[in-house]
């Protein structure tokens, strides 16, 4: 989305002339990076464009499950994260999910990492507004970032572990950032380049997700328990 | 003709800083060089010495592990900060092969600064935020063992701004909040 664009949005919504079309839940998709920061890059492979990729590819599913859908970015656009945190403050999704691909030092690094906002932040009195604006929000990121681990299989004593991100600064809206393999590592590279590994990635995106916006689908009438 | 006063600058005078001002003006045009690394010295090698600990990352399972090293005590305690960080940032030893890297090839920094009252600025310049993997696992690794080793081994030291290229930075490579100081209870 390009800046004329998203002040636009940002004005419809602050003016009362732009309202949702429905009940659908409203996810807003930031594929991470973008422009001249291309992310992790490794053999061929650019971050900014994987994550893209993928957004694109987790919006029609999404769709299909029955939320509505939108990009911080819909092209290879740099875009500063504070420009992110705009966005999703004047679109208030009920969820933002930040994707993006892994890279670590040690060379065994590998699998899904999930990251939300910390918790303490909003309990102290001296703790920065920008703390106490995500704080509020981090138990139901918590959520979101358990329905997400819950679809990728993340296990462990620390699913979805808790950090002061840039993206979550000042940012009003439950969020959670998936760090999705390690580009560093040759077996979470080479899935990373295989397109229905890919695919296999959105879905588990796309069912983390719904399971946290929609609700559960009703019992059939009868149904045995 | 009319006389020239002692405060007004000469036809000449005047000509010369329009040429330095050209002069100036092209340099500024050009891509601006990075800002060049310090190298002054940082000890004489005759302060006695005394033991560091540095924390890299595990090289074979998650987590740190913690080396121990070797500074020069200078009555300087930025020095010292100095030496603790070169180390760092040379990384792990052949014979310390459980430790990895926590910064990419060829790492430098800028300047470090020291306030008094526990606050370190580690200035680094944009060339070796560029030579790290990217990911929030690597960054979080960098940040993670810089902040342990500088609290460690600097008893002034208990939060750390990073600084690139002498400004504020949003993050390294777009992931761990950097406007405000770090301190080991934000990882």
């Amino acid at each position: 989305m390009n800046a004329l664009a998203r002040c636009a949005a940002a004005l419809a919504l602050a003016s009362g002339l732009w309202a949702p079309a429905s009940a659908r839940p409203l996810v807003l998709l930031d594929p991470g990076h973008g422009g001249p920061d291309g992310g992790v890059q490794a053999a061929g492979f650019r971050e900014a464009d994987f994550v893209l990729d993928l957004a694109r590819r987790v919006e029609p599913l999404l769709k299909a499950r029955g939320a509505d859908v939108r990009l911080t970015r819909d092209s290879d656009e740099a875009l500063s994260l504070s420009a992110r945190v705009d966005l999703a403050n004047a679109l208030q999704p009920l969820a933002m999910v930040s994707l993006h691909v892994n890279a670590a030092f040690q060379p065994l690094a590998r699998g899904t990492r999930l990251f939300v906002p910390a918790e303490t932040a909003v309990d102290l009195p001296e703790a920065p507004l920008w703390g106490q604006a995500a704080g509020m929000h981090a138990a139901a990121s918590h959520t979101l970032g358990l329905c997400l681990a819950k679809a990728f299989g993340v296990g462990g004593p620390r699913p979805v572990q808790s950090l002061k991100l840039g993206l979550f600064r000042g940012l009003g809206v439950p969020a959670c950032l998936v760090e999705l393999e390690f580009a560093t590592h040759p077996e979470d590279l080479a899935l990373l380049k295989n397109d229905s590994q890919v695919q296999a990635l959105a879905e588990k995106l796309a069912d983390g997700i719904a399971a946290y916006v929609l609700p559960p689908p009703a019992e059939a009438p009868g149904a045995a328990h | 003709m009319r006389p020239i006063s002692a405060a007004r600058p000469s036809r000449r005078g005047a000509l010369a800083a329009l040429m330095a001002g050209l002069v100036l003006l092209g340099a500024c045009s050009r891509t601006a060089a990075p800002p060049a690394v310090t190298r002054l010295p940082l000890y004489t090698g005759q302060e006695p010495k005394r033991k560091v600990v540095l924390t890299f990352p595990s090289s074979q399972q998650a987590g740190f592990i913690n080396v121990d090293r070797e500074i020069y005590a200078t009555v300087s305690m930025v020095a010292q900060a100095k030496q603790v960080l070169l180390a760092l940032m040379a990384g792990p030893q052949a014979d310390e092969p459980g430790a990895a890297a926590c910064f990419g090839p060829q790492a430098a920094f800028l300047e470090v600064y020291l306030d008094g009252k526990g606050l370190a600025v580690v200035d680094l310049p944009s060339a070796t935020v560029q030579a790290m993997p990217g990911g929030t696992s690597a960054e979080v690794a960098t940040l993670y063992c810089l902040v342990r080793t500088l609290s460690a081994d600097i008893p002034q030291v208990s939060r750390v701004q990073v600084l690139v290229d002498g400004q504020a930075a949003e993050s390294l490579r777009g992931h761990v909040d950097l406007l405000d100081p770090l301190v080991l209870s934000d990882f």
